[in-house]
């Protein structure tokens, strides 16, 4: 059975989450098929911010949009590579392939990018005295600053995980 | 929906023209208040009359142009939100339209145009469709609307200078008979809309 050459398999390539401050490589990959390619658009959320025209002069077009740095010379039709990357950089980031005429074939892909905040220091006790009479209550802050998601903070005593509920007898 | 991964099965440096990858991908996860939507607007249309589908082709930037208008018939339609109260939802239903393949229906390429020329091409893909880009807001028209010609449309504009607009129109072919059961005079005008159409005469309205 005859198959007409048309775009096809077009994947996007995303870096599931990164670190702050990071440089991600994006990638777009796709198989013209014999087609000539009109445009590759990267969108971040519904915004276009990149667009590589071979057949323009000159072919990379970028767009102003939040969290979003592009490495000129790192990026081209089938990469897209990302400095400086904020917290506000996460989102959905797509991919717009375009046939050029007459077909126009078009295909689309969407992949999830996440910036995540890691802290620096290993988390922090306050609020405890170091010696309580029989029969008090011990309380006591744990905190882990700059994390991002919020990180699972758990408590261990003499090298025992305490149980989410804290009913648990000390000796 | 759980996120699909695929292991890496091949993978190669690109040498020449772009070739079949196959790497990791992942499927759109839907999140929270993160949407990715397009506003969705309305037409609706009676069977064998001319549907119309608008579409805003001026840059929001001055002394910019749209150089392409490409009009695709949405292959598939995946809800990523269905709470109908959102303020992006003009009707309730379930918005957002995406799909690996878009199939155009009809292509306006003002690439080379150039001040004073008028050398741009405007392509049906199927023959029913035309696309007028001087009226405003420029229109799609789709004469003789069959019943498969209802779904989501997307116009997207590309400008020389502004990023990319994609916006989205929902055409409905009403049966003709469906029309009729309409209340009021909204049947009657639809009914006499239909004799125009397919007659090229006046005529009169039926009460």
């Amino acid at each position: 059975m005859w198959m007409i050459a048309a775009l096809r398999d077009v994947q996007v390539s995303v870096p599931p989450a990164v670190r702050r401050g990071d440089t991600a490589t994006l990638h777009c990959y796709y198989d013209m098929d014999g087609e000539s390619l009109y445009s590759v658009k990267w969108y971040k959320g519904r915004r276009e911010f990149y667009r590589y025209t071979p057949k323009e002069s000159p072919p990379m077009k970028i767009f102003p949009a939040q969290g979003v740095q592009v490495k000129r010379t790192a990026s081209n039709e089938s990469q897209l590579t990302l400095l400086g990357l904020s917290l506000a950089s996460s989102g959905k980031y797509s991919c717009e392939v375009s046939a050029d005429a007459p077909s126009f074939h078009t295909m689309i892909v969407t992949g999830d990018l996440e910036v995540c905040e890691i802290p620096k220091h290993v988390p922090s006790i306050h609020a405890m005295r170091s010696r309580y009479r029989v029969g008090d209550i011990v309380r006591g802050n744990c905190t882990s600053h700059n994390s991002r998601p919020p990180a699972n903070l758990t408590w261990y005593i003499n090298e025992a995980q305490v149980g989410a509920t804290g009913d648990q007898g000390w000796e | 929906m759980e996120p699909a991964q695929q292991r890496l099965l091949y993978n190669s440096i690109p040498t020449g023209p772009p070739e079949i990858r196959i790497m990791p991908f992942r499927h759109a996860t839907v999140r929270g208040k993160q949407l990715q939507i397009t506003p969705l607007h309305l037409s609706e249309a009676v069977q064998g009359t001319v549907g119309q589908l608008e579409c805003n082709i001026t840059s929001p930037i001055k002394g910019d142009r749209a150089i392409l208008v490409i009009w695709y018939k949405g292959a598939q339609t995946i809800p990523f939100y269905t709470n109908g109260s959102h303020a992006g939802s003009v009707s309730g239903i379930p918005i957002g339209t995406t799909g690996p393949n878009q199939a155009p229906a009809g292509a306006f390429d003002a690439r080379d145009v150039r001040e004073g020329s008028h050398r741009s091409s405007n392509s049906s893909f199927d023959g029913r469709t035309n696309f007028y880009p001087n009226r405003s807001p420029a229109m799609l028209e789709i004469l003789q609307t069959k019943p498969t010609d209802s779904g989501i449309y997307r116009c997207r504009v590309d400008f020389h200078k502004s990023p990319t607009r994609n916006t989205r129109v929902q055409l409905t072919v009403i049966g003709k008979c469906a029309a009729a059961a309409l209340p009021g005079n909204f049947a009657a005008d639809m009914i006499s809309h239909i004799a125009e159409q397919s007659a090229g005469t006046s005529s009169t309205t039926l009460h």
